[in-house]
């Protein structure tokens, strides 16, 4: 992305208004900015984080000769500055600066309720590192609250939605397959990735073990399989997460950020914490934020006709409860009460693993940033007794690395040339399982801490439920099940559920729903107390499905900037 | 060793009961240790190459992986990854990425239970053979090593036991890892850094077939 330098540093605040602020440049920030400057309006995007520049940022191509740890990360430093961070995967030796400081952005939790809150401040947001999947919700997830009594109805359903996948989907390039399964509808593809040899097999065998009622498809991922919209095709090399010189995957940073810049009309400024969205109680409206300079921790403020936060669902939520005044003493648009209520996350890495005899003279050419999706049939095909809705798997097959050489018998020549050739193929899969919306998960402000800013903090509390819990026993044994069905030996079975908050897909806390008295938001994410506040990530979820939900919060995003745009122009805004 | 020994029990999971009880939410503390304490972090292998050269960052001086030490490890590893048609393990760089991990990474009491072991390397070999490792014949060294190796394959069948304290172990990840992520490693896997397309289903080179 090429941006003018006038756009990146000390921009300072100025008498005429911006007609939107986006606060956040990630997912949904990046489709902000994007649809509104291509609609007409100049807009502020204010980024707490540093600007990443591709050309010297991105480091997917990264030797570990040029690692001293040769990939192992710097524990030590990780474990002083990142003990949180460090746990996800993808905060590597060389991709943990796309990670935030622990130190610098603490949170609290209850002692016994580990939550991992895994951020990305920087221009890109954790759209740099995402793992690139994108399922749409259906009607069966925008219908399961209504239908079960949990959490409150959706005030949208899938036909109001689909248009806005379509749109996004469109512009971001998904590889995928269309299968014409209801619970996760097709979408606008590109051509989709190959399985590898056992996954086709595998594939096959669950689609006659289990009498069709489960398919295993490849997965629909952000990673461009030919050259789309000026950015090109994939060329298999591994760690997206580091960044990608070819734009092949779909980050803010790589797509969409740079639509919005090509328009002119886009003022983009890094290093900008916001503290708070100001509210003019005479207007009976929003007029801008407080930010403080993430460099020079110099405060000033910048006004705009319209305030989008899309700082990712915690981060939104914290900056609206940390924005009171006389009108709203428990947190910006919180008339009801639900503002940090409702917190959920996926459940994962509960599932199996086995080996498969066979296809020796075979294997996987290139490294392929995707893997198998196993659509969920809990609850749809197949009805469980024991728990609500239900869970998704991802996985992959491919022939085991040199790594397997640690815990194998043998040394000396012999030794050396079996790990210099592929080992058995292995196949290994986990569930992502939905997670209930409960009141007891939620968020409040410490009110004690701040962090590097002086910005009161988070204090998280948050657990699984023994709905999830229940979910995942089955998710295990029938991943087990799946691969015995598909031929694969010494099966083994991870039954321990990693902590909330890992899994990154962290939502809620300030959800869309038909009623001002129990939600934050409307149909349009637009705040029920403030018509020029909206609120466009994560947090504005209902539900939390099982698909990876980045995909939901671009169409969302899309459709909640031209539906401002569009209220706007009536006056209603 | 908990998550093991759970694999262990559910090893013959055909049509047996899986009634194992989910744990409560994972301890961080015990996640954290998974994830950061014991292994490398996942899909690290094979990602890259290297010199074998060391980055000059790691004060050689300084290193508490002497030179007595370091020697007895090169030694060892070039036993696990000899030199053939490719080269060995001390050709890759093995001690520098050892020392690297001895005085910046390793936690104290793993640093130290890695280094007591392999002083237990010569007085061992003098014990037996009558001089220090690096000194015995190459049919004793494989001797010794072999001893070594089965006590592993010992603990590792042994569901009680956690053969990831046994400085032997570590002497073989540390191997692998510095000869395979290493340029010369790297060549003679064939590594390539990018693709012009994903093949799920591609014949193996006469490389990978070993021909």
């Amino acid at each position: 992305m090429t941006i003018p330098r006038r756009h990146l540093f000390h921009i300072r605040p100025r008498r005429q208004d911006y007609d939107a602020i986006v606060v956040g440049s990630g997912m949904s920030g990046g489709w902000a900015a994007k649809e509104l400057t291509e609609l007409g309006a100049n807009v502020l995007v204010l980024e707490a984080g540093p600007m990443i520049v591709p050309e010297r940022d991105y480091a997917e191509h990264t030797l570990t000769s040029e690692m001293p740890y040769r990939g192992w990360n710097d524990r030590k430093a990780v474990a002083a500055e990142q003990p949180i961070q460090g746990q996800c995967y993808a905060c590597d030796e060389v991709g943990r600066k796309f990670f935030v400081n622990d130190i610098e952005n603490p949170y609290t939790t209850d002692p016994d309720k580990p939550f991992l809150w895994i951020r990305g401040r920087q221009v890109g947001g954790r759209s740099i590192m995402w793992a690139r999947q994108c399922y749409r919700l259906s009607d069966l997830d925008f219908e399961a609250n209504a239908r079960e009594g949990y959490g409150v109805d959706w005030p949208i359903r899938y036909a109001d939605l689909a248009p806005w996948y379509d749109h996004v989907e469109a512009f971001v390039g998904i590889s995928g397959r269309a299968e014409g399964l209801p619970q996760v509808p097709d979408g606008v593809f590109l051509p989709p990735m190959e399985m590898s040899c056992v996954e086709e097999h595998v594939a096959g065998a669950i689609d006659s073990a289990f009498g069709g009622t489960r398919r295993m498809t490849i997965g629909r991922t952000a990673v461009l399989t030919r050259d789309h919209k000026g950015r090109r095709a994939c060329h298999y090399c591994g760690p997206c997460h580091r960044g990608c010189r070819t734009r092949s995957y779909f980050s803010s940073l790589n797509a969409t950020l740079p639509a919005a810049e090509a328009t002119g009309r886009m003022t983009l400024r890094p290093n900008s914490v916001v503290a708070e969205v100001v509210w003019d109680p005479r207007a009976g409206r929003v007029s801008g934020v407080r930010v403080i300079d993430a460099e020079t921790h110099e405060e000033m403020e910048f006004r705009a006709r319209t305030v989008f936060l899309g700082a990712s669902a915690l981060e939104t939520t914290r900056i609206l409860l940390n924005s009171t005044s006389a009108d709203f003493p428990d947190g910006l648009a919180n008339s009801s009460g639900v503002l940090g209520k409702y917190l959920m996350d996926h459940t994962m890495d509960v599932g199996a693993r086995a080996t498969f005899p066979g296809w020796e003279d075979r294997t996987t050419r290139g490294r392929r940033p995707n893997g198998i999706y196993i659509a969920r049939f809990r609850n749809v095909t197949e009805p469980s007794p024991d728990f609500l809705r239900g869970y998704g798997y991802q996985g992959s097959a491919r022939r085991q690395g040199w790594g397997r050489g640690t815990s194998m018998p043998g040394f000396g020549e012999g030794f050396k040339s079996d790990l210099l050739r592929p080992g058995p193929w292995s196949f290994g899969i986990e569930g992502f399982g939905e997670c209930l919306p409960r009141e007891e998960n939620h968020v409040a402000l410490d009110p004690e801490q701040v962090d590097a800013w002086g910005i009161p903090t988070l204090r998280i509390s948050c657990a699984w439920s023994d709905n999830e819990r229940a979910m995942m026993r089955d998710a295990a044994l029938q991943a087990a099940e799946m691969l015995e069905a598909g031929g694969g030996r010494d099966i083994t079975i991870d039954t321990e559920m990693t902590p909330p908050g890992l899994t990154i897909h962290e939502m809620g806390t300030a959800r869309m729903g038909r009623d001002p008295a129990t939600s934050v938001l409307n149909a349009h994410n637009q705040a029920w107390d403030i018509p020029n506040l909206f609120i466009i990530d994560g947090a504005s979820m209902a539900s939390s499905g099982c698909q990876n939900p980045s995909l939901t919060y671009m169409a969302f995003a899309a459709r909640a900037s031209h539906y401002a745009v569009w209220a706007a122009r009536r006056g209603e805004v | 060793m908990k998550r093991r020994t759970a694999i262990g029990v559910l090893g013959g999971v055909a049509g047996g009961p899986l009634l194992v009880p989910l744990d409560e939410v994972g301890r961080m503390l015990v996640w954290r240790e998974r994830v950061l304490g014991s292994a490398g972090p996942p899909g690290t292998e094979g990602t890259g190459g290297g010199t074998g050269n060391g980055d000059g960052a790691i004060s050689q001086a300084a290193s508490l992986l002497t030179p007595e030490r370091a020697q007895v490890m090169e030694a060892l590893a070039e036993i696990i990854i000899p030199e053939t048609d490719t080269p060995g393990a001390s050709q890759a760089g093995v001690t520098e990425f050892v020392a690297a991990l001895v005085d910046g990474w390793l936690d104290d009491d793993d640093r130290d239970r890695f280094l007591a072991g392999l002083d237990t390397v010569d007085p061992a070999c003098r014990e037996r053979f009558g001089s220090r490792f690096v000194e015995c014949a190459p049919g004793e060294q494989a001797v010794f090593v072999r001893g070594l190796d089965q006590e592993l394959t010992r603990l590792r069948e042994d569901l009680a036991a956690d053969e990831s304290q046994h400085f032997f172990h570590d002497v073989k990840r540390f191997t692998l890892t510095a000869f395979f992520t290493s340029d010369v490693g790297l060549d003679a896997l064939g590594y390539r850094t990018t693709f012009r397309t994903f093949e799920g289903c591609a014949p193996l080179t006469p490389r990978e077939a070993g021909r």
